[in-house]
């Protein structure tokens, strides 16, 4: 019986490897994701996975990507990182090992410890997330964000445009932050005194220790230093308790949620109640948007892939962060084949030929065209705009903003 | 607990302490071990062994640094440690920032990484004196939060990450997964020797009384606060230089890679593998390695094949198959791999006769 018990063991064991998926015939590509789909931001990295996943399988579907010198079809490979530095370069070094051209994820602590990788053996970069020394290199190619210490950065030059237009009431710009205990919360405020100075501005911090379930002691004390608005820099579970200390303590003071969780992500966490009037930053179209606000033609191909794969899940707007690295991607591509032929197509070819060939791109409605200019450091921020948008009191988002040019500070080298 | 004893093959007598005091004490050992050293010599030069295979294998050396030293203490000593990333940590910054900020090589930090870590464990482990088990573990979780926390608001650098310049001999860099498989075994075999012969003298002696009864130690004349102290002093050492390994290997340095789950990972390996035991943690590390691997494979084969699974459940299979199987070892096999190890060497001296 024991022997049986193995066998059968083992026969599952082959027949799972043997369902597996498929070598594809013909010219294929191979693209990469270094995605921590174990560990503390699973979520976000499945998300954001899943919607690079589903665009090149799309693309496999609808016959492949077809340029002047040829046609190939792509073979997406992940390796879980558990957010784990050394898991990632690992994760790199065996995509590479399978033929990877280029990467794509959205940790920013992958993007900073990968550079070498990515330089040393010419292998492209596609993220949504950029670290510190990545924005530093002509590899990397950003989708949305631009860079963690330009969040707090474009929402003070946003807040002090409208404070300059309503006659710089008080005289003096006194701006607020509440600061999440998490390990990249000081690189959101690197150099932000300078910043203040040179704006003529001033941003009191404060504070938030971890696991707190009040944040009312932040809240009150920045409202003393008189703080006109507040950014919040925290992730999703942190802004759902300013949020309810703000409500508690009847703050009139605007709140504005930074890039490390959506609006959308805290409307599900904290309800649609208590988010009402909460502001938040955005890089593309965002799921939870107001129904009346016609989706992009991106939004309606997110929306089919969603539904197709996954019927009975939500969809939530890291998910359009996934799918817009995929685009870029496969827009690279689609753009190197009319220079090179398929067998010639590695990571060098496709930055040269397709990736700095990117002009306006748009992600078919879902953001500002980004263009990436070869000795433009800039340019490889991606898109360069934010918008803000607020939840109305039906749970869905207003923008109340157009598209403003976000800031590009870099954090020095050494 | 499997530390301290050794059974030799019938026949084999030790006619001195210096002969009984050998690790390896017959002709087969010693031909075993030479063996073994020209097998992980060969291993980056046999056909198949890729970069890929060659990077697990040095996170494997690195690793058994580690959970060698926590072993020494949690294993010989019987002192909870559930920080002992954090330790890492601190033996990773210092050399670290040693290389980032003046320059210095690999070769000259790898002591001053330990001798920081040590200072570190030093002070976290002097309430050891009074308290115990899940008491002192809270300390040493104590030393995990705060660590990280001097760490994230003291050093500029520690949450944007800084580079580390790889080790060099004169003009020639251990660089590739291939060149420093080379430096980090070697290292590893050197802890492990030196564990080795620790253990086996009168200072593991000490460590293994007062593991087993602290108060009947204190009688004996063992001085309860030194060896304690020392236990921790020599994990909290082992740990940085673990870390300075890992800080020239990645050539990178940042906070978020010395985490509260990696010292729940050190410790699972020490009891897969066996406390007390230096054979027990290398093969709880490379058990543990080989599994995340296997999982990795096959968990998304897992989610793939079967469609009414939520996204994300096959990556989730490596903590239910990790957490499972450390419950499994604490019920089924407490004393870890190295008794089951030991077992298939007395099965092997005894065959073909049962006794």
């Amino acid at each position: 019986m024991r022997k049986k018990l193995w066998f059968l063991s083992l026969i599952g064991v082959l027949a799972l490897f043997l369902a597996g998926p498929s070598g594809a015939s013909g010219a294929e590509v191979v693209v990469g994701e270094v995605c921590a789909l174990t560990g503390p931001t699973s979520l976000t990295h499945l998300l954001c996975m899943s919607g690079t996943k589903d665009y090149v399988e799309y693309i496999n579907g609808q016959g492949g990507i077809k340029g002047a010198k040829g046609e190939v079809k792509i073979r997406y490979i992940n390796y879980d990182s558990q957010y784990v530095a050394a898991k990632a370069k690992d994760g790199f070094t065996r995509l590479r090992e399978q033929g990877m051209i280029v990467l794509t994820h959205c940790a920013s602590a992958h993007s900073d410890a990968l550079l070498a990788e990515h330089e040393r053996y010419k292998i492209p970069l596609v993220t949504g997330s950029l670290g510190v020394s990545s924005m530093w290199s002509e590899w990397v190619y950003a989708n949305y964000h631009p860079g963690i210490a330009n969040m707090i950065r474009t929402w003070a030059v946003w807040v002090k445009s409208k404070w300059e237009k309503e006659g710089k009431p008080g005289g003096e710009l006194i701006l607020g932050a509440v600061e999440s205990d998490e390990p990249w919360a000081p690189l959101a405020l690197w150099g932000i005194d300078e910043f203040s100075k040179e704006q003529n501005l001033k941003i009191v911090t404060d504070k938030m220790p971890k696991g707190t379930t009040d944040a009312t002691p932040q809240l009150t004390r920045l409202k003393q230093a008189g703080a006109r608005e507040i950014f919040v820099l925290a992730s999703a579970g942190g802004s759902v308790v300013v949020l309810k200390s703000a409500k508690s303590m009847g703050l009139n003071i605007p709140l504005t949620q930074c890039a490390a969780s959506t609006l959308g992500d805290i409307i599900d966490l904290g309800g649609a109640e208590l988010a009402v009037g909460y502001q938040g930053e955005y890089f593309y179209q965002p799921v939870a948007k107001n129904p009346q606000i016609p989706d992009s033609e991106g939004m309606k191909l997110a929306k089919m892939l969603w539904e197709k794969n996954r019927p009975r899940e939500k969809m939530r707007d890291m998910y359009i962060n996934g799918l817009l690295s995929g685009m870029i991607i496969v827009e690279g591509i689609k753009l190197a084949l009319n220079e090179v032929p398929p067998d010639k197509l590695d990571g060098e070819a496709l930055k040269k030929f397709g990736l700095d060939k990117i002009r306006n791109f748009d992600g078919m409605g879902l953001t500002v065209p980004i263009s990436y200019i070869p000795g433009d450091l800039d340019s490889h921020i991606g898109q360069r705009h934010t918008q803000y948008w607020v939840v109305n009191k039906e749970g869905y988002l207003d923008p109340i903003t157009d598209w403003l040019p976000s800031t590009t500070y870099r954090i020095k080298k050494k | 607990m499997s530390g301290g004893t050794y059974y030799p093959p019938s026949g084999i007598y030790a006619d001195s302490y210096t002969k009984d005091m050998r690790i390896i004490k017959t002709k087969t050992q010693l031909v075993l071990a030479i063996a073994a050293l020209i097998l992980l010599f060969l291993i980056p030069s046999l056909p198949g062994v890729s970069a890929y295979n060659l990077r697990l294998l040095v996170g494997t050396a690195i690793a058994v640094i580690i959970c060698l030293g926590l072993n020494i203490l949690t294993g010989y000593c019987g002192q909870l440690n559930i920080g002992q990333s954090a330790f890492v940590m601190v033996g990773a910054f210092t050399a670290g920032l040693l290389n980032y900020e003046l320059g210095w090589p690999f070769w000259a930090n790898i002591i001053p990484a330990g001798l920081a870590a040590a200072l570190a464990g030093l002070i976290f482990g002097a309430p050891s004196v009074r308290l115990k088990g899940l008491y002192l573990a809270l300390t040493t979780l104590a030393a995990q939060i705060v660590l990280t926390w001097i760490a994230l608001h003291q050093i500029s650098v520690a949450s944007a990450g800084f580079t580390v310049d790889p080790p060099a001999l004169g003009d020639f860099w251990f660089d590739t997964p291939k060149r420093f498989y080379y430096l980090a075994m070697a290292f590893a075999c050197l802890m492990c020797f030196l564990a080795k012969g620790l253990v086996r003298s009168g200072i593991g002696r000490a460590f293994m009384a007062i593991r087993d009864n602290d108060i009947a130690a204190e009688a004996m004349g063992i001085n309860i606060f030194k060896y304690k102290l020392l236990a921790f002093l020599i994990c909290t050492f082992y740990a940085g230089v673990g870390g300075a390994l890992f800080a020239h290997y990645m050539m990178w340095v940042q906070l978020e890679s010395f985490t509260l789950m990696d010292s729940v990972w050190y410790l699972v390996m020490i009891i897969v593998g066996g406390l007390g035991s230096i054979e027990g943690t290398i093969f709880g590390v490379i058990f543990i390695v080989a599994l995340r691997e296997i999982i990795s494979v096959v968990g998304p084969m897992l989610e793939g094949s079967m469609p009414f699974l939520p996204t994300g459940a096959g990556s989730g299979f490596l903590l239910v198959t990790i957490g499972g199987v450390a419950i499994l070892f604490l019920i089924l096999e407490p004393r870890g791999l190295a008794h089951r190890w030991k077992m298939i060497k007395f099965y092997y001296r005894l065959w073909p006769y049962g006794y």
